[in-house]
């Protein structure tokens, strides 16, 4: 996945950044990027997008006029795919913003070009307490058949979701949900656009879940929040309405082993997502 | 000897992600890395943990701070843990600091088959990790003033200093604690107490050693060394030359600045076995490569930066390299705050018992050392 976006001008100044996901220490990467700009400045690149590896990621950058474009993405990613994203940054950019940049003028609307070009990944989180159905949720989004023994995840299990949504893959990230986990739970959620919690509808669950939107709330501020009220075929289940009063959070009904919630299911992933990416152009607007 | 070994990194969209592992035939599955990942999340980092797996047993070391790497070797069955942690400790913190410095050098194989190790850190690494640390310099500066305090007053103070009250008074403490620069005990009637019984002090030393080795078994050398460490050192006026001793009290003035220098380099276990070879004598890069077990190529980095620091040059056609000044920090005994702890004895504000428990803690530590 692409984890940072940056456009330097001539005098290795930032025109433009954006971070995805960490990869270096934001103010570390920023002097690496501007000696980096500094370094290649006489460089000839002719349309061409050159890489260095670091770690664990590579470091894309090719040079257009007076600007440096650089691209942080995974190593495991094909370099093809990054360079040809690069490229179409690059041409997005000349076209219609590099005169305001030089002018220094505000970038109107350049964030969203950035999003739909690099956003290859979103990060949905499935959080709850043991034994509400996060697992089961997982298997049903995934269309797997369901396994006979309950088998308690350890740590998190990470699935990528068969659907995408406006070309960007889906990852799914089934919490654990014991106790002993929960230490887990704030480092795992970092950077999910999308937080699912799940509750198996009982008044003592909901109560305790309550505590768990708050810890997203503090996390990671900018995630959507969505509530499921799962087991909704047990007598003693809340309603879907009641469930999400309590937690303070869009709240919708399931039965995690009912097949036919799926497509339902994956919509309301589908619109959470899309919801928070408007949000956050709001935001930045 | 262990097994195998593999090293993953921690990724926010991927969890864990096995980067390198050896031999190829180990399998490893989520729960595996999960639980790996849970332990270290739960212990104390710059520690071995040991997990029992499904199908083996681990030991393991991660990285502090971002971007998390943890190094995990599988052990043999039967195999015990007690007498090679630290060879284990070697070599994770060996593969820790290649990964951070030069990934693309990190071999696993050799790592394993020649247990190529960084040691322990050393007590002047230890003290690096004072002025590495946000504000444990400021306390050692409330520290020197003081030489005892209470625990509690130390931490009104330091939220005072810094504006906020989430700051975490053993966080900042713990590079003093550790390295024994301070110890903190319970004295009867004065509560937690923090005694300073080390003070230390980084600079730049002139490098003696290399130096009289240059003079004595390397004459072709030896004028040009001598004359570039001068011209640093005391070069001829008006320059002032090198003086760490120099009052200032500006925290942007350039000696404090070099202080911050000399910590990281001390600090970077890859960087302090180069310049701990160049302490000796002058070297080429294949006897530094040798000597430290590091890649040419690394090393060559390496005595590229610390060059730009003016921690190294070359000389004889650049096929030697010395130690131009030698980064150093050393502890001595703070013998001058006594005046003022006998002072407020005198006036009450301390407690002659706490003063006792100091000079003994002082004669413990010094005393003995004489």
């Amino acid at each position: 996945m692409i984890r940072n976006v940056c456009i330097l001008g001539e005098l290795g100044n930032v025109v433009y950044m954006k971070e995805y996901a960490e990869s270096q220490t934001k103010d570390r990467l920023l002097d690496f990027l501007v000696n980096l700009s500094q370094f290649i400045s006489n460089e000839e690149f002719d349309g061409k997008t050159e890489h260095m590896n670091l770690p664990s990621t590579r470091i894309y950058y090719t040079k257009r006029d007076s600007f440096t474009f650089v691209f942080v993405a995974d190593r495991a990613d094909d370099p093809a795919q990054i360079e040809e994203k690069t490229e179409q940054l690059v041409e997005r950019f000349m076209k219609d913003y590099a005169n305001l940049a030089l002018a220094s003028q505000p970038l109107d609307g350049f964030d969203e070009v950035v999003d739909e070009i690099a956003v290859t990944m979103v990060k949905v989180a499935i959080l709850g307490f043991a034994g509400v159905g996060k697992t089961t949720t997982l298997h049903l989004l995934r269309g797997e058949t369901l396994p006979l023994v309950h088998d308690p995840t350890i740590g998190v299990s990470i699935k990528k979701l068969p659907t995408e949504v406006e070309n960007a893959n889906i990852v799914l990230w089934d919490l654990a949900g014991q106790s002993r986990f929960s230490i887990l739970w704030a480092k795992m959620i970092a950077n999910a656009q999308v937080v699912i919690i799940v509750t198996d509808s009982t008044l003592e669950n909901v109560l305790r879940s309550k505590k768990l939107v708050t810890l997203v709330r503090e996390e990671v501020p900018d995630a959507k929040i969505i509530g499921i009220a799962n087991k909704q075929d047990l007598a003693t289940a809340l309603t879907p309405e009641r469930v999400g009063q309590i937690l303070g959070i869009p709240t919708y009904e399931l039965v995690a082993i009912d097949i036919s919630y799926r497509d339902r299911l994956i919509q309301i992933i589908r619109r959470a997502i899309l919801e928070g990416k408007s949000e956050s152009k709001d935001r930045v607007s | 000897m262990p097994k195998g070994v593999f090293i993953a990194h921690w990724d926010d969209f991927r969890g864990l992600v096995v980067e390198h592992k050896y031999p190829t035939s180990i399998m490893l599955t989520e729960k595996d890395l999960n639980m790996v990942y849970y332990h270290h999340e739960k212990g104390r980092t710059g520690s071995l943990q040991y997990v029992e797996l499904e199908n083996m047993r681990v030991a393991s070391l991660a990285s502090s701070g971002r971007p998390l790497w943890i190094v995990v070797f599988v052990l043999d069955e039967g195999e015990e843990i007690e007498g090679q942690e630290d060879v284990l400790l070697g070599m994770g913190r060996y593969v820790l600091a290649m990964l951070a410095q030069h990934p693309e050098g990190v071999d696993v194989k050799d790592v394993l088959e020649n247990q190529r190790m960084l040691h322990r850190p050393t007590p002047e690494q230890e003290y690096a990790d004072i002025f590495l640390t946000p504000s444990s310099a400021l306390l050692l500066e409330r520290m020197e003033q003081e030489g005892i305090d209470r625990a509690t007053r130390l931490a009104v103070w330091l939220n005072t200093q810094v504006q906020s009250e989430e700051i975490d008074i053993r966080a900042v403490a713990a590079p003093l604690m550790k390295s024994g620069v301070v110890r903190v005990e319970k004295v009867q009637g004065a509560g937690e107490t923090v005694f300073l019984v080390r003070d230390v002090f980084a600079y730049r030393a002139p490098p003696v050693q290399a130096l009289q080795y240059a003079l004595e078994t390397m004459v072709h050398i030896a004028e040009v060394y001598q004359d570039r460490v001068t011209e640093f050192f005391s070069p001829p006026p008006p320059e002032k030359g090198y003086n760490p001793t120099a009052a200032t009290d500006d925290p942007n003035s350039p000696l404090l600045e070099d202080r911050q220098r000399i910590a990281e380099i001390l600090r970077n276990g890859i960087h302090y076995e180069v310049v701990r070879c160049l302490r000796e004598r002058p070297m080429t890069l294949a006897e530094i490569s040798q000597a430290t077990t590091f890649p040419v190529e690394l090393v060559q980095k390496v005595l590229w930066a610390l060059e730009a620091e003016k921690v190294t040059t070359h000389v004889d056609g650049g096929s030697l390299w010395v130690l131009l000044t030698d980064p150093t920090i050393e502890a001595f005994m703070p013998e001058f705050v006594l005046p003022d702890v006998f002072r407020k004895m005198k006036d009450r504000e301390l407690d002659a018992k706490v003063v006792m428990r100091y000079l003994e803690l002082l004669d413990e530590e010094w005393g003995r050392a004489e």
